[in-house]
């Protein structure tokens, strides 16, 4: 039994939620006869709670990462290994309760989406669709353990928040950044990881680290993604040509994934052109300028 | 499960529903959570002039000529508003000099981050609450009591107790003469306002429900820290008034891994529960409330 008592926004918009647990009241006389009790724990320190679920969840992560590859080396299916990723991803989204603030939640949200573009869900990929889904989550998983909590949320964002002495402007500011720093690193993560330049002679040709279709769902995934993180901050009018530049890149590969080839002929070219589009706008936002 | 209301007011029959648009133009003191105004008052000045967006309204407020979108951050609690802006949306809304007064207070309340800061606010709403009547302010109150005095916690559990009497004199006895009568009366008003307390057919007080349980989750530690300050003061008034066997005192001092802190705490939390389950039910008879309260904190600084 649960009750959800009236009792409302003290902090921050938190509610305070009481739960009634275990035993069922059998009238009142039976229950004043038995027992009862008050349990009240000491809070959390916005900070310091996210710091706590964002270890967590990491470590959760790290389990359904070593779970898939031993999965894959017993049983030689990515599918099975593609779905436990999700699980996980799943299950650290299932334990985010009040934490939507942080980058890792953020992260596992597009997470999921850029599994189910794989169609890591469902399973049933021929194998080399699925290895290719299987290397891509594989690096997502480091992004979000390494990048995103390590980096972005436990060494950056999360310690900023508790700060009570830094000057407030300075905080205001550096918070403001934390959306472009985030919306960048994520847009390099797919330029490190899941493309590479070849030389053949006197070109440089973009090939994909496994497979183009699955590289461009990912693309296609993330630029909206980044389009929205940049539109979360302050400065987003700084940033409205990336934005529109975003957007239109997602508008002409959500066009390709459909089957229209009025942009580009093949997943070459969509690949070739991602690439360059991410690049530049990569380059854009760490030089901080957009519409110059 | 915790759930998160920015929007939510407490009080129902103020806050219009998407399907009814508010005609009545919003009243600040109706409400305890400044966002939850922001949001009815704009939407009681599209009912006049629809074409008056949330970007206009947080321009006008103050927020410059680009912040699109940015009225949603500040209604998901993502962005906090500053003295500037306060007085921005104070002038939009054509607030006068009270209610002004009235809207900072609260909205420096609802982003207080320290104990300090949010009892300071707390004490102006209140005082400029005098003589107005509002079911979500009142309703404010008791929780703001609730977790500012330890007699109320105390009071719903003497409730169970087998030969409870709804007799001020025999509760203040109970609590060892240190609440007053008038404490009393307000404190189970308190517990029936905030639905902890109810009445049987009979009459008689009876509790909603057996067991209550505020998790670390569902909030911020400044909301708790006077209660818990306040159970040590009984502790520790117990240690010089209370028989040796009515009382235990005990601590474990450890020299160890920093790292270790959040492990005990975890087992601190499951030991609580523990205790709840176990102590707190299936009792022959129910004639005492004990208070068994933690404590883990470092006595030395951290390197």
């Amino acid at each position: 039994m649960k009750t959800t008592l009236l009792i409302f926004t003290l902090v921050l918009g938190t509610a305070l939620t009481a739960q009634a647990k275990v035993v069922e009241r059998e009238g009142t006389t039976t229950l004043s006869k038995s027992g009862s009790g008050t349990n009240v724990g000491g809070g959390n320190n916005g900070s310091e709670y996210l710091a706590t679920w964002c270890r967590g969840q990491s470590s959760l992560l790290r389990n359904y990462k070593d779970r898939a590859r031993l999965k894959l080396d017993n049983t030689g299916d990515y599918n099975i290994a593609n779905k436990l990723l999700t699980d996980g991803i799943v299950q650290a989204l299932n334990n985010s309760t009040n934490a939507s603030e942080t980058f890792l939640h953020k992260s596992l949200v597009r997470g999921l989406t850029i599994s189910n573009y794989l169609g890591a869900s469902l399973g049933g990929n021929p194998e080399r669709k699925a290895m290719a889904a299987n290397n891509i989550l594989n690096s997502y998983y480091d992004f979000m353990l390494e990048t995103v909590a390590k980096n972005l949320d436990l060494n950056g964002k999360i310690p900023y928040m508790s700060s009570s002495d830094a000057d407030m402007d300075q905080r205001a500011a550096h918070f403001e950044e934390n959306f472009v720093i985030y919306a960048n690193t994520q847009l390099n993560w797919i330029l490190g990881n899941l493309v590479k330049e070849v030389r053949m002679g006197d070109r440089v040709q973009v090939v994909p680290v496994g497979d183009a279709r699955s590289v461009i769902k990912v693309a296609l995934a993330l630029s909206t993604g980044t389009a929205s993180d940049l539109e979360e901050s302050l400065w987003n009018y700084r940033f409205s040509c990336t934005i529109s530049d975003l957007q239109m890149l997602n508008d002409s590969l959500k066009a390709y994934d459909q089957g229209n080839k009025e942009m580009f002929e093949d997943e070459k070219q969509a690949l070739e052109y991602t690439t360059k589009e991410l690049r530049r706008i990569s380059r854009t936002l760490t030089l901080r300028e957009s519409c110059q | 499960m915790e759930q998160t209301h920015p929007h939510t007011t407490t009080d129902e029959t103020v806050a219009p529903t998407a399907e009814s648009p508010r005609l009545e133009k919003p009243v600040i003191y109706d409400y305890v959570d400044y966002r939850a105004f922001l949001s009815d008052s704009l939407e009681h000045i599209q009912t006049k002039n629809s074409k008056y967006s949330a970007t206009a309204y947080v321009r006008q407020a103050g927020f410059g000529e680009n912040s699109r979108g940015y009225f949603n951050l500040i209604m998901n609690g993502k962005r906090n508003l500053s003295s500037s802006t306060i007085l921005g949306f104070a002038k939009t809304l054509k607030l006068n000099e009270k209610e002004t007064f009235h809207f900072e207070n609260l909205v420096h309340y609802n982003q207080a981050t320290t104990e300090k800061e949010k009892g300071l606010y707390f004490e102006r709403i209140n005082k400029n609450m005098k003589g107005k009547t509002s079911k979500a302010f009142e309703l404010l109150r008791s929780q703001y009591n609730y977790f500012s005095n330890w007699y109320l916690v105390a009071i719903r559990e003497l409730v169970a107790t087998g030969n409870f009497k709804e007799d001020y004199d025999f509760i203040s006895k109970r609590l060892k003469n240190k609440v007053s009568k008038k404490e009393i009366i307000e404190a189970i008003n308190d517990l029936i306002n905030l639905g902890l307390l109810g009445r049987d057919e009979k009459g008689l007080l009876v509790q909603s429900d057996i067991f209550i349980n505020f998790t670390d989750t569902s909030m911020n530690y400044t909301v708790v820290n006077a209660l818990h300050s306040q159970m040590l003061d009984r502790a520790k008034e117990s240690l010089s008034e209370d028989e040796y066997k009515n009382r235990s005192a005990s601590c474990v001092v450890l020299a160890t891994d920093s790292e270790n802190f959040d492990k005990i705490r975890e087992e601190i939390k499951a030991f609580r529960e523990h205790m709840m389950n176990k102590y707190g039910t299936n009792n022959a008879k129910v004639d005492c409330v004990l208070n068994l309260g933690i404590q883990l904190n470092h006595i030395t600084s951290l390197e």
